[in-house]
């Protein structure tokens, strides 16, 4: 895994991660918003069937929307805060496989491992709007519903039957937490983050806030701060790949679709995203290295950007001149 | 030996003497995962620690960063921001030099547990992206219209609505594209 795919991982959501370190632990969060999660797709599917009423089909889609929201918020926190800690192993050990050759089994690399295996499955579970796009054009929407639904049990099924498998440990006070009440004193210091270190607040005489934290602490929260400023640039990136489940949709939906139905084709992208990520990492950027060219994340995301910009112009083309050939627009994420 | 750090807790890793005994004692300022609970010998600042209370994710992370970062700047130990020294925290597990250098690193057997966690994950996935696509002809087409839909209003609508969903999404999840 690259640094820039090993970042995916270790962006930490908010919502359940403070739910779960500060109340109720890892499997309880997950169970809990598991259980939410569930009422969501419950009332999509069921105000979904044709013998509802618009107002019921419109009601229902709002309710489903904000609680599998709040359902997915919290459980995609803690699923992959869960898999490592299944992991308890932390020291290198020599051992000699079957072949007669020493190694190290390194729990490093188990741990990377271990993520490779959760992206994969989170790519193939991408995959599944090419089942549900169909299952909503030959059978109806309440069947698109129904299939995530019926998946969601196993998942659920899955977490149960696991109960006394897997290794959780008990709420400790959320990090989160800590680092806003660190960004809060430096907000109320004018902006100086020095303020929220215990070496600063004996300095000064007296502890005017209590610090839970090292100085360290306060260096980290720093540097992520600074890292952060590239996020300004994100929105502008969102607003166009979000474009991919909505006006594209709508765009596809107006031309000659050849039988596959218009809301099938935004599976161009995770399709291009497996294919692309394996010859990005293992050809494409050390192949550049080689040859003496450091491509380093924040190039790579402005390369990114600039093929989304491409291919929103590309677009914004085609629906000027309204062709009716089906051209598929395919969006690369460098990041 | 003695406890040295009961004395010293501060200053230990500056004194750490060269025999292998002592590398345990330095061990887990650089531990990768979260397993600290293992009857290992524990700092008694529990502070130290705290980076790996959202879920131990972030050390892998750091670890690599640190070995990029100037020598003040290095040891997970807050009396490293004085400046005073630069340790080697890395721990050998009482691996000699020479293996450590040169044998392959495998991976460990995953856990069952971790399977059955990817399963979820899977099936969570498999429900996320399965459910959003067809937001879009739901709500923007009408029941009659080709392609079939359910709500009827517009364009405009499905893409506010689908953008308010996954702001909302976003909103309590923070997470960038899973899959890129």
């Amino acid at each position: 895994m690259t640094a820039a795919d090993a970042h995916q991982c270790y962006i930490t959501p908010i919502l359940g991660a403070v739910v779960a370190d500060q109340f109720l632990g890892r499997y309880r969060t997950i169970m809990v918003f598991a259980s939410i999660y569930f009422v969501g797709q419950l009332i999509l599917v069921t105000t979904s069937i044709p013998q509802a009423d618009t107002a019921a089909h419109f009601a229902g889609l709002i309710a489903a929307m904000i609680v599998i929201g709040i359902g997915t918020g919290g459980i995609k926190a803690n699923v992959s805060a869960l898999i490592v800690e299944q992991y308890q192993n932390t020291k290198k050990y020599i051992k000699v496989t079957k072949s007669g050759e020493r190694v190290i089994v390194d729990p490093t690399v188990t741990i990377q491992r271990m993520y490779t295996w959760f992206y994969w499955a989170i790519n193939i579970g991408g995959l599944s709007s090419m089942a549900t796009t169909q299952l909503e054009a030959n059978v109806g929407f309440w069947a698109a519903y129904l299939l995530p639904f019926c998946v969601f049990f196993l998942a659920v099924f899955v977490l149960i039957v696991g109960r006394k498998r897997y290794v959780t440990r008990p709420p400790r006070g959320s990090i989160i937490l800590y680092a806003f009440k660190v960004m809060w004193i430096g907000l109320r210091n004018k902006g100086n983050l020095n303020a929220a270190k215990p070496s600063y607040q004996e300095g000064v005489g007296g502890h005017r806030y209590k610090t839970h934290w090292n100085d360290l602490f306060v260096d980290e929260i720093r540097r992520a701060l600074v890292a952060c400023r590239i996020f300004v640039f994100f929105p502008i990136y969102w607003v166009c790949y979000n474009q991919m489940l909505n006006n594209l949709i709508s765009q596809a939906a107006v031309m000659n679709d050849h039988g596959i139905p218009n809301d099938f084709l935004q599976n161009i992208d995770p399709i291009a995203l497996i294919v692309f990520i394996p010859i990005m990492d293992l050809i494409i950027y050390p192949g550049l290295r080689n040859i003496g060219i450091q491509f380093r994340p924040i190039t790579r995301i402005f390369v990114g950007f600039m093929f989304a910009s491409a291919a929103m112009a590309y677009t914004a083309g085609i629906q000027v001149a309204l062709s009716t050939d089906l051209s598929s627009h395919w969006q690369l994420t460098v990041l | 030996m003695p406890s040295s750090s009961s004395w010293f807790p501060r200053t230990r890793i500056r004194y750490q003497p060269l025999d292998s005994d002592s590398i345990e004692m330095a061990e887990h300022t650089s531990i990768p995962t979260n397993a600290y609970d293992d009857g290992r010998e524990r700092s008694k600042d529990d502070r130290r620690f705290s980076h790996d209370i959202a879920g131990g994710d972030l050390d892998l992370v750091a670890q690599q960063d640190t070995e990029r970062l100037p020598g003040y700047a290095k040891a997970t130990d807050s009396s490293s921001t004085l400046g005073e020294h630069s340790s080697n925290d890395t721990t050998n597990d009482g691996i000699s030099e020479e293996d450590l250098n040169t044998l392959r690193r495998v991976s460990d057997k995953i856990p069952l547990s971790a399977w059955l966690v990817v399963i979820v994950e899977l099936c969570e996935r498999f429900t996320y992206y399965g459910l959003t696509p067809p937001f879009q002809n739901y709500i923007q087409y009408g029941p009659g219209d080709q392609p079939q839909g359910a709500l009827g209003l517009g364009q405009q609508g499905a893409t506010g609505l689908s953008n308010f969903f996954q702001f909302w999404v976003s909103a309590l999840n923070l997470h960038l594209h899973d899959s890129g």
